[in-house]
């Protein structure tokens, strides 16, 4: 028997066609592991509602985790999922979107790789446009004491990336529309999503934090608020950059006090990789493709050398 | 008759491009050939040598003697000219052979820029001729190869190309009695296949669908063949930040379901990547390209279940990528290809090449029958205990087999590398069974091994054998065993002097070998010093 045609991978389930499922469809029940008042947990919420939202079916997903609390995710979501060690989470993330351009990728990681390890690939990541959702878990406003504040949206923003947004965990209805903004932005998306860690900061650190943000206005207009408030947009106090003023953007991922949520920055008309890339252009993605030469190509590969 | 030739000049001068031409006239004439260039850098003004030996037969080692020398500048007469026993070609607007350079019976022969009205940056190909006439090789033949090798340049380019060969082949007329060679052609089919080139067509013929490569020049030289043709072949290739970055990307490619391939000059650096491409069981390979990697014990720490293979020449890459990928899948494990610079920087000609590989993808979970929209989660286990520890595997896409890849268990991978192992043909054994010395080692040092062999076995003496180590990990000690104890005298030949080939050997079967001959910068085996050895060894 023929091997080459054996095991293809079946096409995406078109969103058009998406089946009427609700968060509980692409998260476990079972028990995680993480501290209790973990900002983790919200992230799970947050994630399946965005993926409800997106129509994508649980096969078409693929979410890989650096090490960390970041790991335990894809034992809470009903996808299919990698524990990639540190450094690795994007890079194979990558890796997979690039092999089958139908899968909506999300690459998870803490603060200490996006900025550490991780950092080289995601200015990569950033550089080809690649289509894929990176979701940078901030535990701690406060860098340690031996290090500066790093300012990773300016990061990400630097590198070339076309969608920056930040979010707070403690806000799960937020974070579930900024990551499904982000999910539906055509090209690499960087999600700052602020993330205390109760272990480290404190249970009361997710509260400190309320009071330190601001919500963007069209944003805030959108999205309830489950706990103490966030601040409201107001004028003056928070930053006014509209998307595509890159100077603005800038600021407003440098400030501190206050910390603005929401989309700080989309580019929509940059092509993403997939929308540029020859080989997929030209041929479809890489994973559906016949394996081993024709006789033809063997012939001319050979003809070639001679 | 062989011709031993060395070029030497500046990469921007087009050294290379002669080097391809060359290569692909002797192999048209029927002319076995094989040549080596060390790495490079890629700074277009960088010195740079070629080494080219052919003759009527197979060429297994480059020798250090230089025959030919093809001078671009003066700084290339000084170098090499007192060494030349035969021709120098060179020319006299750039350089002057002092005289009593020219050691006895050796001639220069110049070929004029402006003598002969070449246009600029042309003398190569004016050398081209030359040399051509000088070895009797066949003009019409050489102006079809210019044609071709020039093929995507524009038409005038090619016209001036072809003027200055004709003008460097006529000049070097009335030298050629003095040159005093002929190489004999024939109707062979011959083709010439570099050990890069070898890389991305054994990637090809596998079906490998997507190409990582790492940020160093080599790793980009290395699938330099591939890239321009990567779309009409539907090869994904990216162009990764550091090599981690290349072969976490081959990963992924892997765990969604594709053939990946990431190519890599710092093997170390990869290696954590490599640790979880093991423990995740996602299959994926990696070429480890430069250096002396005769053997991963410097480079690449041995894992719980990876496969280490080392190709002996161009040909072998192409078979040992293909063999690869299949391992890598059916195992669903990693694969490590070394490659030395040899290898990477060496073309030899061949007769024939297998593109037509089989393909075999391993065990595959079956879509499951309950899964449905509603009910994502159906009872699968991707790393479910099994005899051979190989479990079905499933990738994105697939309905309703949603996993995480995590890894495996231990006592999973060591059940694995058992079987990984069956499935490695570990060495190989040539020549006779009884000889008085056995030559032991691995990647592109087995060429220049076999070349010994036939030297000392010619005339049918069998007193020299060859035992190539092909697979280093998992290291067959059982099969090693039993030609390294029966063998009467061992000599070790490493391309480097990291000696991690001697010190796997031993850790593996305990067996030590005394005598050793390497080259201390991994260069090519020099022939004449490797057979020297081996006579010292066969009489000590």
């Amino acid at each position: 028997m023929d091997s080459t045609h054996l095991f293809p991978v079946p096409m995406r389930r078109p969103l058009a066609e998406a089946w009427d499922a609700g968060p509980e469809q692409f998260a476990r029940s079972r028990p995680s592991g993480w501290c209790p008042g973990c900002g983790c947990e919200g992230v799970v919420e947050a994630l399946a509602k965005a993926f409800a939202g997106l129509g994508a079916a649980n096969k078409d997903i693929l979410v890989a985790a650096g090490p960390g609390c970041a790991n335990a995710l894809p034992d809470s979501l009903l996808t299919y999922g990698v524990k990639a060690p540190a450094g690795l989470a994007l890079s194979v993330g990558l890796g997979a979107k690039f092999a089958n351009p139908d899968l909506t990728v999300v690459a998870v990681v803490g603060r200490s790789e996006a900025l550490g390890s991780g950092c080289v690939a995601l200015a990569g990541a950033c550089r080809v446009n690649a289509d894929i959702t990176f979701i940078m878990l901030d535990d701690g406003l406060g860098a340690k004491p031996d290090e500066r504040q790093a300012h990773a949206g300016a990061l990400a923003l630097a590198a070339g990336a076309t969608f920056v947004g930040r979010a707070f965990s403690g806000e799960p209805a937020h974070a579930a529309s900024m990551f499904l903004q982000a999910l539906q932005h055509r090209g690499f998306s960087f999600v700052h999503l602020l993330c205390p860690c109760p272990g480290k900061d404190g249970l009361d650190a997710s509260v400190r934090l309320r009071g330190r943000l601001r919500m963007r206005e069209e944003t805030a207009s959108k999205t309830a608020s489950s706990g103490p408030p966030v601040g409201p947009a107001a004028p003056g106090e928070r930053s006014t950059a509209s998307p595509g003023d890159l100077g603005a953007v800038l600021s407003a991922c440098l400030e501190t006090a206050p910390l603005t949520l929401g989309v700080l920055h989309e580019a929509a008309d940059v092509p993403s990789w997939e929308e540029s890339a020859p080989t997929v252009r030209r041929r479809g993605p890489a994973v559906r493709e016949s394996l081993g030469l024709s006789e033809k190509e063997v012939s001319e590969l050979e003809a070639s050398l001679r | 008759m062989n011709l031993d030739l060395w070029v030497l000049g500046r990469r921007s001068e087009g050294v290379r491009l002669m080097g391809s031409v060359l290569l692909r006239l002797l192999s048209r004439s029927g002319l076995h050939a094989r040549a080596w260039e060390p790495p490079r850098s890629g700074i277009p003004s960088e010195r740079m040598v070629l080494r080219l030996s052919t003759g009527p037969e197979r060429i297994l080692a480059v020798p250090s003697g230089c025959g030919f020398l093809v001078a671009f500048d003066e700084e290339a007469v000084l170098d090499k000219a007192s060494d030349v026993s035969g021709v120098i070609l060179f020319d006299p607007d750039r350089a002057k052979v002092p005289a009593g350079t020219l050691r006895r019976h050796a001639v220069s022969v110049g070929l004029s820029s402006t003598g002969l009205r070449l246009a600029p940056g042309r003398w190569n190909m004016a050398a081209l001729g030359g040399l051509a006439r000088l070895a009797g090789l066949d003009t019409g033949l050489l102006d079809a190869v210019i044609r071709e090798v020039r093929a995507s340049e524009a038409s005038e380019s090619v016209a001036e190309d072809l003027l200055a060969a004709k003008a460097g082949f006529e000049a070097a007329g009335a030298a050629a009695p003095l040159a005093g060679l002929r190489l004999p052609r024939s109707d062979r089919k011959l083709l010439a296949l570099s050990g890069a080139e070898a890389l991305s067509l054994g990637a090809l013929a596998a079906g490998c669908k997507f190409a990582a490569v790492g940020p160093a020049s080599a790793d980009s030289r290395a699938l330099a063949w591939l890239e321009p043709r990567a779309a009409e072949y539907g090869v994904v290739l990216h162009h990764a930040p550091d090599d981690a970055g290349a072969v976490g990307a081959a990963i992924g490619a892997g765990h969604a379901g594709c053939r990946g391939l990431a190519v890599v000059e710092d093997s170390a650096g990869a290696a954590r990547a490599m640790a979880f491409a093991e423990e995740a069981e996602i299959p994926v390979v990696v070429a480890a390209l430069g250096g002396s990697c005769a053997a991963p014990g410097a480079a690449v720490p041995s894992g719980a279940c990876r496969a280490v293979l080392v190709p002996t020449g161009p040909a072998d890459v192409l078979d040992t990528v293909v063999e690869a990928f299949n391992l890598a899948e059916r195992f669903q494990a990693p694969v490590f290809i070394m490659l030395d610079d040899s290898l990477t920087g060496g073309t030899e000609t061949v007769s024939r090449i297998r593109l037509d590989a089989s393909i075999d993808r391993g065990v595959w979970a079956p879509a499951h029958p309950s899964c449905a929209p509603g009910n994502p989660s159906p009872p699968y286990d991707r790393y479910s205990m099994t005899g051979n520890g190989v479990s079905p595997r499933a990738v994105p896409g697939h309905e309703g087999l949603c996993f995480a890849a995590v890894g495996a268990a231990l006592s999973k991978l060591a059940a694995k590398r058992r079987s990984l192992g069956k499935g490695i043909v570990p060495l190989l054994v040539e020549g006779p069974t009884d000889a008085e010395l056995t030559l032991v080692g691995s990647g592109s040092a087995c060429s220049a091994m076999r070349h010994a062999m036939r030297h000392f076995n010619a005339g049918g003496q069998g007193r020299v054998n060859v035992l190539a180590l092909r697979c280093l990990e998992p290291f067959q000690a059982e099969e090693a065993l039993a030609p390294l104890k029966s063998a009467r005298k061992m000599l070790l030949i490493e391309p480097g002097p990291s000696d991690s080939l001697s010190r796997l050997i031993r850790a593996e079967t305990g067996v030590s070998i005394e005598r050793r001959f390497s080259d201390p910068e991994g260069r090519p085996m020099d022939a004449d010093a490797l057979i020297r050895a081996v006579d010292e060894a066969l009489h000590g």
